[in-house]
């Protein structure tokens, strides 16, 4: 999860609800002036307990008082949320059910955050499990996003400071729109979400690895809508960055993306053919990168795709 | 404290509070050379409000790392944190040069605070590793300094069931690392590997710094002519590389099995293939994130010992 920077959450929050510093201010019944909340929102001056929940009161934050991702009473359940992600991770579903039963009896079934995770859980086992359709999940997700974003529609979706859990709904709500090819509503999420990261908000680790899933994600979209420069585009800042950060994760899809982009491109003669020999190479280290991160699944998609475009050029081990 | 309070409360302190209970840590064992068991209480119950390097130190004693909670920091706390990861980025990156001026800043600001001191000082250790200008045991007696710290009472032996931090577990084993015999250090490493086994049978988890410390146990290993026990450890390290998605200069592994196998042999083409496997990747990896240049002898050897046809 994250650690978060608390000048930048309060100012994000009012601005993703458009209330000016006086507005907010007069909203808290004077708990603090505009030019102090100027300098803590920019870190000048250290920022009180009480007067940060107070604020945030007053900005919709939940009565709870929290701003974290669920409300327990006892540790166990925190250990259990990590189980339950790992079972999904695996695709053991039926484990993960078991114990986001386990999970509710330390959960306090009036605050919304538990409502949220549990509304999104349940969504997301029923759709593993076939026994919801797409659509249905789709609008369960927006639905578990409200309980902490009630004012959905209203607020400046880029400016939001999201905490992990509607993180991972919005995250869950793109890879749904990828399945069911809502390229539009893809796009426009992705970027987004693209331009609310970027205000850096989160720590290092965080901003990382959510900015490079944005940039898979859009590159992607763009090869599948044969805007091909665009992808390349999107590529190239991509590998860029995890190459800075020295982060390999899912590398090999924009290694990938690139080659084929750029394959496109020479069909299409607007690229030389003398290009091909880069997309071989970038080829070659897309499978090379899958395997040191062991996806040995992904390694063979990308080798049996070798033997089809390049025949005996490529030699894959 | 209240009967009915909330986990993640954004209160470090409860969440400290509720994970050694449930964990089973004694007040004194976790707050041991950190700070004192009435102002760790006064954390719990969050009458005192702390650094987030105390509480990073704390939580670690713990075996608890950031993938397990939100807290939201005040300014001042969350751009010193930010400085401390800029500095431990710049040292994975090997850009001394920038670690030595921005460790000065830090020090300048923060040098008195015996937490912040530590974290100098284990970056200082790494810088001069780096620079190789001073002895091996003036390098030893930077890092004995920052354990010292938080641990006077270390030794040089870990115990079995120490609860020791990240960052006093980075000490050690670097400290190891510096031996210059290598069958004293392969004794040293082995005793490492057995205290992280017994970390992951009580916390079910690996401690960070268990990779660093396994891929120095492989590299002794190899050293001494353990070949099969060194593809075992290697093996085991890659395990535990696969779960994150750092790159954790991982290609070294890759490249010392690959070693380990060749120096081995191959009963068949099956193991030469999988060692030859294990030495592309090393290289394409290699290639990609430090540049051909690094990669020069390998790229040589592979071509030489397999005759293997690179794609330019």
């Amino acid at each position: 999860m994250a650690v978060y920077r608390i000048g930048n959450i309060l100012r994000m929050k009012r601005e993703a609800l458009g209330i000016t510093r006086e507005k907010l201010c007069e909203m808290s019944e004077e708990i603090c002036s505009p030019q102090t909340l100027y300098r803590m929102e920019n870190g000048k001056v250290k920022v009180k307990k009480e007067i940060f929940w107070r604020l945030m009161e007053c900005m919709d934050e939940l009565p709870e008082r929290n701003y974290a991702s669920i409300m327990v009473s006892d540790y166990r359940a925190l250990q259990l949320k990590t189980e339950i992600q790992a079972h999904i991770f695996h695709k053991e579903y039926i484990e993960a059910e078991i114990k986001v039963d386990e999970i509710k009896q330390y959960m306090e079934n009036n605050y919304v955050r538990n409502n949220q995770y549990l509304q999104e859980m349940s969504s997301k086992l029923a759709y593993y499990k076939q026994q919801i359709y797409e659509e249905e999940h789709i609008e369960n997700l927006w639905k578990a996003l409200r309980y902490t974003i009630p004012n959905l529609d209203k607020i400046n979706f880029e400016e939001w400071p999201y905490n992990c859990e509607e993180f991972e709904i919005l995250i869950a709500i793109l890879s749904m729109y990828h399945t069911t090819n809502k390229i539009e509503s893809e796009e426009k999420l992705f970027l987004q979400i693209k331009k609310n990261i970027e205000k850096k908000y989160v720590d290092e680790d965080y901003y990382v690895s959510r900015h490079t899933l944005c940039l898979v994600g859009l590159s992607q979209i763009m090869s599948m809508t044969y805007q091909h420069e665009k992808s390349i585009g999107y590529c190239n800042e991509g590998i860029a960055e995890f190459k800075n950060q020295r982060i390999l994760g899912i590398i090999y899809d924009l290694l990938f993306d690139l080659a084929w982009n750029k394959e496109k491109m020479i069909q299409k003669e607007i690229l030389e053919k003398e290009e091909r020999e880069s997309c071989k190479k970038l080829l070659v280290q897309a499978y090379y990168m899958s395997v040191a991160q062991n996806m040995e699944y992904r390694a063979g998609r990308i080798k049996r795709l070798c033997v089809q475009n390049y025949s005996d050029e490529i030699n894959l081990l | 404290m209240n009967d009915k309070w909330y986990l993640v409360d954004n209160e470090p302190g409860l969440f400290i509070h509720a994970a050694r209970e449930a964990k089973g840590y004694t007040m004194e064992e976790i707050c041991r050379g950190i700070c004192s068991i009435s102002t760790l209480s006064r954390i719990e119950t969050g009458e005192r409000v702390v650094d987030y390097i105390m509480i990073e130190a704390l939580l670690e004693r713990m075996k608890i790392s950031k993938s397990e909670y939100e807290f939201v920091l005040d300014n001042k706390d969350y751009d010193e944190y930010m400085q401390r990861e800029e500095i431990r980025n710049l040292v994975n990156l090997k850009k001394y040069e920038q670690v030595e001026q921005k460790l000065l800043v830090y020090e300048k600001k923060h040098g008195e605070k015996d937490l912040h001191r530590q974290f100098i000082y284990l970056q200082k250790g790494y810088l001069e590793i780096y620079k190789n200008k001073i002895s091996k045991d003036k390098i030893k007696n930077i890092f004995h300094e920052a354990i010292s710290i938080t641990a006077p009472e270390y030794r040089k032996d870990v115990e079995q069931n120490e609860i020791l931090s990240n960052t006093e577990l980075c000490c050690i084993i670097e400290m190891i690392e510096l031996i210059d015999e290598s069958i004293n250090r392969e004794k040293k490493l082995k005793e490492m590997y057995e205290y992280f086994k017994w970390c992951r049978k009580k916390e079910k988890m690996y401690p960070i710094p268990y990779r660093i410390a396994m891929k120095y146990y492989a590299n002794c290993l190899y050293e001494n002519g353990k070949y099969e026990k060194c593809i075992n450890i290697c093996n085991n390290v890659l395990n535990e590389l696969y779960n994150t998605s750092k790159l954790e200069n991982r290609h070294d592994i890759f490249e010392l099995r690959a070693k380990a196998r060749e120096s081995i042999g191959f009963n068949n083409e099956e193991e030469k293939k999988q060692c030859l496997r294990d030495y592309l990747t090393a290289y394409y990896v290699a290639e990609f994130y430090d540049g051909q240049y690094e990669v020069l002898n390998m790229k040589k050897y592979i071509e030489e010992a397999f005759g293997w046809q690179f794609i330019e």
